[in-house]
């Protein structure tokens, strides 16, 4: 017995000096997240390493695409398969399914108590957020932007065009709707490329979309395809806004007379910013960040010897006609979330959302920026030193996968990956900041609700929404039937679809979830 | 014989005939296995088209709703529509792209040196081995309003034309391309069957005094003939499953109402409906029920002509 | 037997008409690829300025160079081979031995068996059962998912069981009375005959093997493990979202004014050449069949 004792406060004294071996195992956390692969958890590399020792877990990353996204999380979850993590945008998309896996209890919900992650909490209280409870939980983590500051919206609602052919045809910056239209008349009819064939477009973009997004609020603030309620407190949809009517006629007249590109409605992405880039378009309505490889590399490449400051300008939103306001894009702070299977324990989880936790911290942020503090950079003061020989930012995403990959994991960051607003172009950068910086003052936000994302009804399940489809093909059909008479159709179209049922349902949902 | 063989008891003859043709049952049978397991055990999964999905349950276990989805693709605002699409524009697509290969394989048949031949053979087939997202791109980049044919006819002053904003010119495109980018894969099968034809016949017939075009109506047609029913009748049958990627990397809002077929409609419309499995599976199986109806009407007007039908 | 003179018959009208319609379908048929290929090296300058990009105006091999330089393309392209090798393999020949069985007339059973190989035709499973059951036969995440599902075609098997309906009986009565037994009947007798439409389904299950991407993108998540197809999609969808890919972006950045259409049809180029090698080998067996004293009439 006495020995029995001994060896065992031998072990009690000796336990601490045990080798790492004996010591928890590690948890394995499976996280299927866009584009990673299994190269990016790597263990030489050292940002993961500090992860793993940091929360002792281990990563083990699943493929998807943004192509194949939404197919392959949905047979997950139909099939029972699901990694801990998965990443999918089911709010506002597809609140039906949704609604199953909250029911059936498919995804885990949060802790009720998130004081313990303090930077989820602090997303979570934001107020768009805080409405995709559900049940009174969240069962997910919106995926919101790392800056919040809502410059990425604001620069969503830019416009470029040609500055130098507006000064070779001696036009001025348009301040209203009515200059803007003569403006882009005055381009296309003035053949300011030079080559003597009036073949000018005015106005191209990414699509169709972007396009008629810059044109709209000059006329109507709420953009189509949104929701509002009224001052009865009882939704509609933008079909049925005041001036929506007089908007789309406008585009519709736009395009019949040319001054839109004919080809807007169907030609492939890239096919507007080549027009742009090789003088054939004039304006080009576009978000203002991440546009290197659309807009900046190719005119720095076609025109090597030319200054872009003297070839790209930008507009400022056109002021609303009935209400003089500059209406720029609003949207949620977060695009799509994060799920977490149902079958993680309860010691599982609290490992994910402190990973997940610190994955959304400054501290994170800096390491994506800068690098591991004392290997790659060193604090002096306010400035950031590079340790490298040259001293300059070393290629961050070569030295650690790991940050190709899950540099996102938590919030979405593209711009601080690289550099400042995601360009290499000085220039762009400056347009963003002029931009915001006006924009943000002298702007107002698009009227929209979100108060109806997360509502679901039988009849909303049901409804097919032709809206779009039918508002293009009265805009860019190229009919010169009349146009009253085709807007009626549409209108009749709409109805017969069942929409006015379908909103009174929502409607009547929402005030029982109001609680009136 | 026979009477030793009536005498038997028909259990003893079964087993019998079932030794004599042992061979033959083996021969068939692996391809039965695999098909039971890889299509017939998920295919017992197609009564989720009537039943009410829940995962937790699992697809034997959840609730029956009978025809409910069914009736929510009936329900549809534009199904009616986008079905006679379909119908449409697959029968037109037959028309086209059923004769093209048989004469392209006749029209191969006739060149004499061999290399030839089988260049063309070859180069015919390539359209096939690119996906429509690319094939999409280079029309659209041709048929554009300023791609190059419509600057080839600016040049002879003739006015543009705007295939994309045009429904009906929008189709006859749709035919065209797939025959362009099947035509020459779907002669392979006519080409081989060509030459299995005895060149003796042909030999005979020079003989005779026969003249190129008999020969192909009396020689080469013939030995073409039930090939030919056969991909008709299984054409027929695929009538309501193809088309899907064509037309998406295609269309565009403003043909949509002459363009869109069932799958292209439901992909737009109903995203969700890719997680609702129910839904899903019923449009499968509604689509499967009136191919299987169309490929009997095909096998019936085969066997009419005196041609062997699939079964 | 005729001796075949070889004398020059002179080109009839009938002949240059032929060779012209011949003519220009091939033009035709061919351009696409040209196109893709011309591109696949355009300078991303040059093709925006052309109006029509339809001679080779300029090369810059830069997307093929960050195609091959990603390692994984190597891996890739031996698992293509290896699915396309074994699953061609199995497929023709479980396909030749049930399209002769179930072309024999007499056999037992055989209207059954019919049916059961036409159904898959027009009824499947939709997504979740067929999961559903690839997981319980351990199937995920493994080499064989790619091939073992995909080995039998009903389509090809009702078109070579038509075929061999059409081969005259009397050569097997002969055969049988000689003593052979079903399987060598098969192989010895009627396969060698029958070998252009054989070549020409093999060709079939060739390219479609090579082609198949969706069971790879589904149950497959080992990287290690994905076929060239699949490989290349990915790729391509990564420079397709390149505003929101990082991926996407990496490339882009280094690449600096890369037409993402240039890579897209640099992947097709190098996905496509593979195949259509396979092309000259089954060539020859298009040719005329072996015949066998005067069969077929």
């Amino acid at each position: 017995m006495k020995r029995l004792i001994a060896a065992l406060l031998l072990l009690a004294i000796l336990l601490p000096f045990m080798p790492a071996g004996l010591a928890e195992e590690p948890t394995t956390i499976s996280i299927a997240l866009w584009e990673v692969d299994p190269t990016f958890v790597d263990a030489n590399d050292a940002v993961y390493e500090f992860l793993c020792d940091k929360f002792n877990i281990r990563i083990d990353p699943i493929a998807m695409t943004w192509d194949d996204y939404t197919e392959k999380v949905n047979t997950w979850v139909a099939t029972d398969d699901m990694p801990d993590i998965f990443n999918i945008d089911m709010i506002g998309n597809n609140m039906k399914t949704l609604n199953m896996w909250v029911n059936e209890e498919l995804v885990k919900p949060l802790p009720e108590d998130m004081s313990a992650y303090p930077n989820l909490q602090k997303i979570l209280s934001l107020p768009d957020v805080s409405m995709t409870k559900m049940k009174d939980r969240f069962w997910s983590i919106p995926r919101c932007k790392a800056d919040l500051s809502g410059y990425g919206w604001v620069a969503q609602s830019g416009c470029y065009y040609r500055k130098d052919w507006a000064e070779q045809l001696g036009l001025e910056v348009p301040t209203n709707l009515d200059e803007f239209i003569e403006f882009a008349r005055a381009l296309v009819n003035g053949d300011p490329d030079g080559n003597g064939v009036n073949d000018t477009i005015g106005m191209t973009s990414f699509d169709a979309g972007f396009l008629v997004a810059y044109i709209w609020p000059a006329i109507e603030k709420m953009p189509f395809g949104t929701w509002q309620t009224d001052e009865n407190g009882d939704p509609y949809v933008a079909v049925n806004a005041e001036h929506t009517y007089e908007a789309a006629l406008l585009v519709r007249q736009l395009y019949n007379e040319g001054i839109i590109d004919p080809d807007i409605a169907f030609q492939d992405t890239d096919a507007g910013f080549n027009k742009f880039a090789s003088n054939k378009a004039a304006i080009l309505p576009f978000q203002l960040y991440q546009n290197d490889h659309y807009i900046f590399d190719k005119f720095s490449a076609l025109y090597p010897d030319k200054k872009l400051e003297d070839m790209i300008g930008y507009l400022l939103p056109i002021p609303n006609k009935y209400d003089g306001n500059y209406y720029y894009t609003n949207m949620t702070n977060y695009w799509s979330e994060m799920y977490i299977s149902y079958k993680v324990d309860d010691a599982k989880m609290e490992k994910i959302l402190q990973l997940v936790d610190y994955c959304a911290s400054e501290e994170y942020m800096d390491i994506i920026r800068f690098g591991l503090e004392g290997v790659d950079y060193r604090r002096e003061g306010d400035e950031i030193v590079f340790l490298t020989e040259d001293g300059q930012r070393p290629n961050l995403l070569q030295k650690y996968p790991f940050l190709n990959g899950f540099s996102f994991l938590s919030v979405w960051n593209e711009g601080q990956m690289f550099f400042d607003y995601a360009t290499n172009y000085p220039y762009s950068a400056e347009i963003i900041n002029e931009y915001f910086d006006w924009v943000s003052v002298n702007g107002k936000p698009k009227v929209v609700s979100y108060d109806y994302t997360m509502i679901q009804t039988p009849l909303r399940d049901m409804y097919v929404d032709q809206a779009q489809e039918l508002l293009y093909q009265f805009m860019f059909s190229g009919s010169q039937g009349d146009p009253e008479a085709e807007w009626q159709e549409l209108q009749d179209r709409l109805a017969a679809n069942g929409l006015y049922e379908m909103v009174e349902e929502v409607g009547q949902a929402a005030r029982e979830a109001r609680g009136e | 014989m026979t009477t030793k063989a009536s005498a038997q008891p028909p259990l003893r003859r079964k087993f019998k005939r079932v030794w004599n043709y042992r061979y033959i049952l083996m021969m068939v049978l692996p391809v039965i296995a695999l098909l039971i397991v890889f299509s017939y055990v998920p295919m017992l999964g197609n009564v989720l088209a009537f039943k009410e999905f829940s995962i937790r349950r699992g697809i034997w276990n959840s609730d029956w709703v009978g025809l409910k989805y069914f009736r929510q693709l009936w329900g549809m605002p534009q199904f009616w529509s986008v079905f006679s699409n379909q119908l449409i524009i697959s029968f037109m697509k037959l028309m086209i792209g059923f004769p093209y290969p048989i004469v392209l394989a006749l029209l191969i048949n006739e060149v004499r040196s061999p290399k030839i031949r089988r260049s063309y053979q070859t180069a015919y087939t390539f359209p096939h081995f690119l996906s429509w997202i690319v094939i999409a791109g280079i029309i659209k980049g041709f048929l554009a309003d300023q791609g190059l044919v419509n600057q080839m006819l600016l040049a002879l002053n003739a006015s543009k034309h705007r295939i994309f904003n045009d429904g009906d010119q929008f189709r006859v495109m749709l035919y065209l391309t797939e025959v362009w980018k099947e035509g020459g894969w779907n002669s392979i099968l006519y080409l081989a069957t060509l030459s299995t034809i005895n060149p003796s016949l042909y030999e005979a017939a020079e003989i005779d005094g026969a003249g190129r075009w008999q020969k192909i109506l009396y020689i080469t047609w013939p030995g073409l003939y039930s090939t030919a029913a056969i991909l008709l009748i299984l054409s027929v049958g695929n009538v309501l499953s193809g088309g899907f990627d064509q037309i998406i990397n295609l269309y565009n809002s403003v043909v949509m109402q002459k363009a869109d077929i069932i799958d292209t409609y439901i992909y737009r419309t109903a995203i969700s409906a890719g997680s609702n499995y129910s839904f899903a599976t019923a449009v499968g199986l509604f689509k499967s029920v009136i191919n299987v109806a169309l490929l009997i009407i095909a096998n019936t007007a085969v066997r009419r002509m005196g041609q062997e039908g699939i079964l | 037997m005729t001796r075949k003179k070889r004398h020059r018959r002179r080109l009839t009208i009938g002949d240059w008409m032929i060779h012209s319609v011949l003519g220009l379908l091939f033009l035709i048929a061919v351009f696409p690829f040209y196109y893709v290929l011309i591109v696949s090296f355009a300078d991303p300058v040059v093709y925006i300025h052309k109006v029509a990009y339809i001679l080779p105006y300029s090369f810059d091999f830069q997307a093929y160079r960050m195609l091959v330089e990603d390692s994984m393309l190597g891996s890739s392209l031996k698992i293509s081979a290896f699915i396309t090798v074994v699953g061609t393999f199995i497929s023709i020949l479980l396909t030749l031995m049930a399209a002769y069985g179930l072309s024999k007339k007499g056999s037992p059973l055989r209207r059954f068996f019919m049916t059961l190989v036409l159904i898959p035709m027009f009824f499947w499973g939709q997504l979740i059962p067929y999961y559903l059951q690839i997981k319980s036969l351990g199937l995920i995440n493994k080499v064989w998912v790619m091939i073992l599902p995909l080995i039998v075609s009903p389509f090809y098997l009702v078109i070579l069981k038509n075929y061999f309906l059409s081969i005259p009986a009397s050569l097997e009565e002969s055969a049988k009375l000689d003593g052979a037994n079903d399987l060598r009947i098969l192989f010895q007798i009627i396969v060698p005959i029958s070998l252009p439409v054989i070549a020409s389904i093999t060709l079939f299950f060739a390219v479609d093997k090579w082609n198949e991407w969706w069971h790879a993108m589904l149950f497959v998540n080992d990287q290690k493990k994905w076929p060239l197809q699949m490989m290349l999609r990915d790729m391509l969808s990564s420079l397709t979202n390149s505003s929101i890919s990082a991926i996407g972006k990496l490339m882009a950045s280094k690449y600096k004014n890369m037409n993402p259409l240039s890579a897209r049809m640099a992947a097709i180029i190098l996905a496509t050449i593979p195949i259509l090698l396979v092309y000259p080998f089954l060539q020859r067996y298009f040719t005329k069949g072996i015949m066998i004293g005067s069969i077929k009439e």
